[in-house]
């Protein structure tokens, strides 16, 4: 089948039967932001002109001087013309300034400038070839960034967006509580993939009467897993459910699986029933199969008047049976014998068909035994028991060991009763099976259960009371929340009215001599006085009114210890929605949203691998 | 007869843009082509050659910003090729001029061309600031781990540190300096590609 795969189809397949264990997938935001590029870009360094420091002053000097020079050549020129012959001499120093000048005035600042252009022209040439250099250096500036921008890019396409939720102790027993049948089909689908994916044998024990490995068996055979399913009540007639069992553990599966949904079972009936079961079982041949159980207590019932099992059972079974209680203890046994003829009566079609097929294929990767709805409650719950009881000798025996180990789960394992669920539990530690049970409810004794194996995952629990036991066994945590929050506003009004008079009076006198003046002119000695008076008088009023507004707002924050998870979040988880809690040894308990619809590996970026492994 | 030019292009001039100005304002007067394909704005040099006059100019880049571009005669000539260089000069500096760029003497060349070095380095560096600057504003820092997450996350991405109060306000503390920060480079006049080389 496996061959008529289209290659996208494949592909899903091997997405999906990844070969790590996963249960669901966790979300988280992808990687958004890029790692800037360490190095800042690197920094031109042209050389400096130098030239320029050093050659403008003395450019911007000759330029400066340059007229007052050619003045000053032309004068002694004129000078030297002028006294001639007279003084030859002088008229030859006169010429000589003249020729300096001339040079300081006329020549000179035309070779600086042709010097200046000279530096300019070799620091151009000195920062062609700084630049370059440079330009190599921001080449390879500029490749080493793009390759960094293209890395990021290619890490945050990849940065998983969905990763598989994985138990932090893979040995230990997995329990799940809550969910619906289609969460729970989406459930076993991801979980089993994953456990098949990684070469382990996988048992499904569907009790819930949902089919919730019905889809995980038809992927499974699709990917080439041996695949061996049986449904109950239908292939009741050809299980032979103790195949492998001798009579004594017949007897043992049928007391516990008679006895075990009984809350206070009675030590004595319990007693009895092994006694009439075991020797039962001791006389009968083979095959012991629950058809032939019931036509022994007929038999026994009757006292081996009336045969009813002859059909079952050959002629000298009927006279060997009939024999077998005095009739003392046969009258004290049976009101239990009627108890268990009508007990098992329901399930003698189990194992008829002569030569019939064991609980599991020994070679099939997946074994999936399920109740199916059409069976009475009555017939499914002794069922239920029953097939238990054979899981626990199947674990006590152990068997051949695989690669990939063995795994068991157990789906709606609500009816079950928690001793034999804890003893399934002890053996499967033992064995090293890994173990699951799937309870629809979480209450009464699962209760009990909760926490005593590892990982525990919650889905969808409709019922408040059970929605709160799973928030109380997620835990509390501390948290911050506002807690007083105060406004405050207030207004002030000042109105302020003054009235006044001031009435101010003064007098003053002055004298001015002026004694400077006297002393560089010849003018008289004066002096003056004055005297004044004066007087004012202001009438005021004035008035002010201010106003002002205060406004205050404050708020406080309290620590407070709540409930990780609301009970009402749990109560509205959407189907295929899980709450994994684990207990992981750097962190303590942890609990994380999840998903477990398969179809999450159709989207892009998930990744087989948990975050933190 | 000026032999070079240094010119100075005002500061929302980019390296690009002033070699085009140049370019145009060369090739504006009669026989000058170019000399190769790669321009100034990659290099930091270009040249332009006279076949008829037999004479080179070059012009280089001597600091970044401003943006300082020295202009001169490549090779020594004679009075001729001094006038056809001093023509070109001419029509660069009216060029330059004309954008609200300036003509920088000798004298105040040097204490320019190290005030623009400093100025870029000063860019560079905080070009570089602001790319790191950047994510705070939209996202947070674990403390833990050093990975981002979104701004209002409640856990790490990566190592699932969940956020205390504390890192709360931290994160809030470094959005107001990051917010704070661009703001005063953003101030200082830092816009990206400022009269940089072209990159790539």
């Amino acid at each position: 089948m496996a061959e008529l795969l289209t290659a996208p189809q494949a592909e899903l397949l091997r997405s999906l039967f990844t070969p790590a264990e996963r249960w669901g997938w966790e979300y988280r935001d992808p990687a958004t932001v890029p790692r800037v590029f360490p190095h800042p870009r690197p920094v031109p360094h042209p050389p400096p002109p130098t030239w320029a420091a050093e050659l403008a002053p003395r450019l911007e000097q000759a330029e400066q001087t340059r007229v007052l020079l050619a003045v000053g050549a032309a004068t002694s020129l004129l000078i030297a013309l002028s006294i001639g012959l007279g003084s030859p001499l002088w008229s030859l120093v006169f010429l000589a300034a003249a020729a300096g000048l001339g040079w300081l005035g006329l020549v000179r600042p035309r070779l600086l400038r042709r010097q200046a252009a000279d530096r300019q022209r070799q620091w151009m040439e000195a920062c062609v070839e700084h630049h370059d250099r440079y330009f190599q250096q921001l080449q390879a500036w500029t490749a080493a960034r793009e390759q960094h921008r293209r890395r990021e890019h290619q890490r945050l396409a990849a940065s998983p967006a969905w990763a598989a939720l994985r138990p932090w102790r893979m040995l230990e027993r997995l329990d799940v509580f809550g969910g619906t049948a289609y969460g729970w089909e989406a459930l076993v689908t991801a979980a089993g993939a994953s456990l098949l994916g990684g070469g382990a044998r996988l048992t499904v024990v569907d009790l819930s009467h949902d089919a919730v490995a019905a889809e995980l068996a038809q992927l499974a055979a699709l990917r080439g897993c041996g695949v061996d399913v049986v449904v109950l009540p239908r292939h009741m007639e050809e299980l032979d459910l103790f195949a492998g069992l001798r009579p004594g553990e017949v007897r043992d599966v049928l007391v516990e699986a008679l006895h075990g949904d009984e809350r206070e079972a009675s030590h004595e009936a319990r007693s009895i029933d092994g006694r009439v079961l075991g020797e039962l079982c001791e006389t009968l041949g083979a095959p012991l199969t629950l058809g032939r159980i019931c036509a022994a207590l007929g038999v026994l019932l009757r006292h081996g008047r009336s045969p009813d099992g002859a059909g079952e059972l050959d002629p000298d079974e009927c006279r060997r049976i009939a024999n077998l209680f005095g009739a003392t203890a046969r009258a004290s046994m049976e009101p239990r014998m009627v108890a268990l003829e009508s007990r098992l009566h329901g399930l003698r079609r189990l194992g008829r068909r002569p030569g019939g097929r064991p609980l599991s294929a020994a070679d099939a990767q997946l074994r999936v035994v399920a109740l199916d709805e059409s069976g009475s409650d009555l017939v499914d719950d002794v069922l239920s028991h029953l097939l238990l009881q054979v899981l626990i000798h199947a674990a006590r025996d152990g068997g051949g060991r695989r690669p990939g180990g063995d795994a068991l789960l157990v789906a709606g394992a609500d009816a079950l009763r928690r001793r034999h669920l804890e003893r399934l539990d002890q053996l499967a530690r033992q064995r090293g099976i890994r173990l699951v049970y799937m309870f629809r409810h979480l209450r009464d004794e699962t209760v009990d259960l909760l926490g005593s194996g590892g990982a525990v995952i919650f889905m969808r629990l409709g019922n408040a009371r059970e929605a709160m036991h799973a928030a109380e066994f997620i835990g509390r945590e501390h948290k911050f929340v506002l807690h007083q929050l105060t406004r405050s506003t207030g207004e002030s009004v000042t109105h302020t009215a003054t009235d006044s008079v001031t009435d101010t009076t003064g007098t003053s006198t002055s004298t001015t001599r002026s004694d400077l003046l006297r002393t560089f002119l010849p003018v008289p000695l004066t002096d003056s006085y004055t005297s004044g008076r004066s007087g004012s008088r202001a009438w005021g009023q004035s008035s002010s009114l201010a106003t002002g507004t205060t406004t205050g707002a404050s708020s406080g924050q309290q620590r407070v210890y709540e409930l990780a998870v609301e009970p009402t979040t749990l109560q509205t988880l959407p189907q295929t929605a899980v709450v994994f809690v684990d207990h992981e040894a750097r962190r303590g308990p942890r609990a994380r949203l999840g998903d477990c619809n398969p179809d999450i590996v159709t989207l892009p970026n998930v990744s087989a691998e948990p975050f933190d492994p | 007869m000026r032999r070079y030019a240094h010119l100075q292009f005002p500061g929302q001039v980019g390296i690009d843009a002033a070699v085009d100005q140049l370019e145009r304002a060369i090739a504006a007067r009669p026989g000058w082509q170019p000399v190769g394909h790669t321009g100034a704005a990659v290099l930091g040099y270009q040249s332009w050659v006279h076949p008829r006059a037999g004479v080179e100019l070059l012009a280089v880049v001597a600091g970044f910003q401003p943006l300082v571009v020295s202009v001169g005669q490549r090779s020594a000539g004679g009075r001729r090729r001094h006038g056809v260089v001093a023509d070109a000069l001419g029509s660069v500096e009216r060029s330059v001029l004309a954008v609200g760029g300036r003509v920088v003497p000798d004298a105040d060349l040097p204490g320019l061309v190290r005030q623009a070095q400093e100025r870029f380095e000063w860019w560079v560096h905080a070009e570089h600031r602001m790319e790191s600057l950047a994510p705070y504003l939209t996202h947070r820092c674990c403390p833990d781990c050093g990975d981002w997450s979104r701004f209002d996350a409640r856990w790490c991405r990566s190592c699932r540190h969940e956020f205390t109060a504390q890192d709360n306000h931290d994160r809030d503390d470094a959005r107001a300096a990051a917010e704070q920060e661009l703001d005063e480079l953003r101030a200082d006049g830092l816009h990206p590609g400022e009269g940089a080389w072209r990159s790539s």
